[in-house]
This record gives C-alpha cells, sequence and structure tokens, in this order.
C-alpha cells in the first residue's frame, strides 16, 4: 500500500508539470460538468424519439437538456442501444460553448473504454483520449438545438 | 517493420542521402507486391546519375499512385509528409503475406482462423436455409481474409426468451425486445461480427465490432467497406437491420417479430387466436378467447413472461401463460409468409 501511493505522488507530479495551466483548466471544466450532471433532475427537457416496429436493437433518441430559465442549452445526450450494449454520446455547454464530449459504450463484452474530449474556453481541445472528433458537429448540435425550440415554440403560438 | 526513418528527402529533387536510399528501397520491397508488376529493387543505396529515370523512383511513382492514391505522383517521398507516413504503415516484413482489399490500398494480413472454426461459431438452432446464405457469407469474407463468425457467451446467435429478459435485465437501453419477440428466437438470426483480423504489421485483433480497427489511423474508414462487402454476400436472403452492423436476420428488416410472436401463440392456442396490433409505443397483444368473439388486450410481452395477464379471467389467463410459453418452441420451426 505505501509503496503505491508513493507511486501515486510520483505520477501526480508528472501530470503537473506536463499539463501545467491547461490542469487547472482541465479541473474548471470537470467541476462544471459535474455540476451539469448533478442539477440534471432540474433542467428542462427537449427530447427527439422515433417510435419505429424495429425490435431488435432500440432506435436512437436525443435530448436536449435546457436551463428553464432563458433556455440555454446545458447537455445534449443520446443513446441507441444495439442488441446487447448501448452508446451513449454526451455534450456539455455553458454560454453556447463546448465543455466536453464524451462517447462510452456500455455492456459490450469487450468493454472499450470511455472517450471523451475536453475543451478550453476559447474551443481549443484541452485534453483527450480518442482520435474521433464529435460524431456531429458541435456547431450542429447547437443549430438543430435552436431549430428544435423554434419549431416548439411557433407551434404554440396559435 | 522497424520504423522507416528518414534525415531527408528521398526521390526527385530530394536530399538523397545513400542511407535514406537504401532505407526506401528496403521499405518499398517490403510492399512491392502492391505495386506489381514492378521487380524487387536493389538495396543498394543509390539512385543512380539521373534519379528521375531509376527504378528506385519508378517503385516511389507506383507506391504513390497504387497506395497512397495521387493522380499525379511527384516520386519525392518527403520527411513525415503523406508517402513517407503511408510507406511505414504499409511496409511490412517479407514473411507477412500482405492482402490488398479489393477497390481500396488498405493492407492486411489473411487471418489465422480456419473457415471451419468460423463456421463452427454458428448456433445449433439456425434454420437450415439461413444457415446456408451466412455460411456463404463466411466463406466468401475468409476467402478475403476475414474471420467472421458468432462471438460465443454474448447472447449473439440463438437466444431463449430468458436470454432476452437477462439481456434487457443487464442493459435496458440496449434492445427494444421483449421475451419472443427477436428473430434470434426463430433461429433466423445472427450477429456475425469479426472474429479476427490482421493487420499489415502481422499483429491480430479480436475485434468483433471493430471498434479498434475504427481508431486505428491507417485504417480509418476501412470498417464500413468490410461490412458492406460482408452484406453484398448476403444477396436479398439475409438481411441487415439499418442501425444494427452485425445482426443478419432470415426475414427482411422491416418484418415484425410481434407479429410472429402474436402467430406462434395462436398456433399454441388453436381455437384462441392472438394478433398485435402494429405502431404505438405500448407493444401490447391482444386475445380473443373462444368463448368472447370481441379483442382484448392482454398486455406486453415482458408481462405475460412475469405472468401478468389483463382483462381476463383466472381461467383465460393459464390459458394465455401456458401458449406464451410454448411460443418458445413453436418459434424455432414456424414459418410465416
Ligand atoms: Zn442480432
Amino acid at each position: 500500500m505505501k509503496k503505491l501511493t508513493i507511486l501515486f505522488f510520483c505520477f501526480m507530479a508528472v501530470i503537473n508539470v506536463s499539463y501545467g495551466e491547461d490542469k487547472v483548466a482541465i479541473g474548471e471544466a470537470n467541476k462544471k460538468v459535474k455540476a451539469i450532471d448533478d442539477a440534471r433532475d432540474d433542467l428542462y427537457q427537449l427530447e427527439i424519439k422515433q417510435h419505429v416496429e424495429v425490435s431488435e436493437g432500440v432506435p436512437p433518441s436525443v435530448v436536449f437538456f435546457y436551463k428553464p430559465e432563458r433556455e440555454e442549452l446545458v447537455l445534449v445526450e443520446f443513446s441507441a442501444g444495439h442488441e446487447i450494449f448501448s452508446v451513449v454520446y454526451k455534450y456539455y455547454f455553458e454560454n453556447k460553448k463546448i465543455i466536453k464530449y464524451s462517447k462510452e459504450i456500455l455492456n459490450r463484452p469487450d468493454n472499450p473504454p470511455k472517450r471523451a474530449i475536453i475543451y478550453g474556453s476559447d474551443g481549443s481541445v484541452l485534453w483527450k483520449n480518442t482520435i474521433n472528433e464529435p460524431v456531429i458537429s458541435v456547431k450542429n448540435i447547437l443549430e438543430i438545438y435552436s431549430l428544435n425550440m423554434r419549431l416548439i415554440q411557433d407551434a404554440s403560438k396559435y | 517493420m522497424a520504423k522507416l526513418i528518414l534525415t531527408g528527402s528521398v526521390g526527385i529533387g530530394g536530399k538523397n542521402e545513400s542511407k535514406d536510399i537504401e532505407a526506401v528501397q528496403k521499405a518499398l520491397n517490403q510492399c512491392i507486391k502492391l505495386l506489381a508488376p514492378l521487380p524487387k529493387l536493389k538495396e543498394d543505396g543509390d539512385l543512380g546519375k539521373n534519379p528521375a529515370s531509376s527504378k528506385t523512383v519508378a517503385a516511389i511513382k507506383a507506391f504513390q499512385k497504387k497506395v497512397v492514391g495521387m493522380a499525379n505522383p511527384d516520386g519525392l517521398i518527403s520527411v513525415d509528409k503523406g508517402t513517407h507516413r503511408k510507406l511505414n504503415e504499409t511496409a511490412v516484413p517479407a514473411n507477412l503475406d500482405l492482402l490488398t482489399f479489393p477497390g481500396t490500398s488498405f493492407t492486411y494480413v489473411k487471418t489465422t482462423k480456419t473457415v471451419e472454426e468460423c463456421i463452427a461459431t454458428l448456433p445449433a438452432e439456425l434454420r437450415t436455409d439461413f444457415k446456408i446464405v451466412i455460411i456463404n457469407v463466411i466463406k466468401e469474407m475468409h476467402k478475403l481474409g476475414f474471420a467472421l463468425g458468432v462471438l460465443q457467451n454474448a447472447r449473439a446467435g440463438y437466444r431463449t426468451f430468458q436470454d432476452q429478459i437477462i439481456v434487457r435485465q443487464k442493459d435496458p437501453k440496449a434492445s427494444g425486445a421483449g421475451p419472443g419477440e427477436s428473430f434470434h428466437h426463430y433461429g433466423l438470426a445472427v450477429d456475425l461480427g469479426v472474429l479476427q483480423w490482421i493487420d499489415n504489421k502481422g499483429k491480430a485483433h479480436s475485434d468483433f465490432w471493430l471498434g479498434a480497427m475504427d481508431e486505428m489511423a491507417g485504417y480509418k474508414g476501412f470498417s464500413s467497406k468490410i461490412w458492406a462487402k460482408r452484406d453484398s454476400y448476403c444477396v436479398n436472403k439475409a438481411f441487415r437491420l439499418r442501425k444494427e452492423r452485425i445482426h443478419l436476420q432470415g426475414v427482411p428488416a422491416t418484418t415484425s417479430g410481434r407479429v410472429w410472436l402474436a402467430k406462434c401463440m395462436s398456433e399454441a392456442g388453436k381455437a384462441d387466436s392472438y394478433e398485435y396490433k402494429k405502431g404505438g409505443i405500448n407493444k401490447k397483444y391482444k386475445c380473443k378467447v373462444k368463448k368472447d368473439a370481441s379483442w382484448v388486450e392482454i398486455g406486453t410481452a415482458k408481462e405475460l413472461w412475469m405472468g401478468i395477464v389483463k382483462n381476463v379471467t383466472a381461467e383465460q389467463k393459464k390459458k394465455i401463460i401456458k401458449h406464451f410459453k410454448a411460443s418458445e418452441n413453436i418459434a424455432k420451426t414456424i414459418n410465416i409468409q
């Protein structure tokens, strides 16, 4: 146990040296992400879902989570079921800027690791463990959200 | 191979240091099969007096055209640029028998699994006609060098009703099918993935969904070509679902497993009939019992599995549960047009 602790501290030291300021920014981003996750039940939701007869998998559904006041988008989550496993994508936002993107494959026997990209306030990549860009671009996600919100609002006008 | 390290560029207009030229010649020889009909190069570190007319530059150009995909090969390998990187990805020890995927520049090595091993992964419950199609898919893909089959212990082949319950318990988001509603109960579905493929460095991957391949820089976009090839051997006898890569079934994609379950229950019921109304969110079954000519809603497949039957008498309930349970065996052989 003692050995492990020492190793752990060495590892931390290495990270500190190599990341420096980025590490602080990554910590900030993760804090914001946690705050959004914690507030999840209080957020309003806009959902896009297919109801089709196909029965083996589960068709993808998209949920936009937004703050009740000002309808600010904070989380977009979509998932699709593939018979024995499912895939969940998440986009976290603050003031229309992406904080974090993640892709998680759940219950697949080969157990692939969770993939994520953490962004800085200027949109640059602070950290990532995947070579992939988000499956749908951040720009498109934001556009789709505002279009759908407009659709909902227009539909309630009359 | 060991990484091709260059100190300067090689080819037309290049720095052409002798040891760099020799390294390039060695690397090109390791993938000379791709450059047919060009013969092997002399590994002498020399481009002659006029590099443009040397055999080495001819091989560089052939590599750029056939493997890199350049329309106008310039015959120059610059350090860490496209041709250099591709050569690093492609060159392998000469003892590896390199294959090129039809219509692409992706290279890899033939699987070490035999076609018999692949076929042996198919579940015994598969229906004969469907099995013939799937075996043919496996054989054709094996000719191309890939070992396709059914992953064991992953419920990717035949499933009992209980298996389907377990699948949903493990991950409620994964499957839309309740017990009795999947074509895996009917011997008419397999999840046919890649048991093994070997990359152009000779490394074997057990990569059923090709997730690892998708993340390898040198193989970007390759997995979709492999799946498309697999599907091309299905010849309208095995069908893929739009959103499922590995699943193949013996009935067209829009066929409802729920309608089939109702047919199985009717078969078990003889005098009592069952039906499933398509559409809607609740996926409920209806039943018409002999004494009472009107349809009554009896619940979902999962409810029936749990012994819950709605809107019927205790006596009818017993019968309906019996019919539902009998469906599991009927499903193995029933034919529905
Ligand atoms: Zn399947």
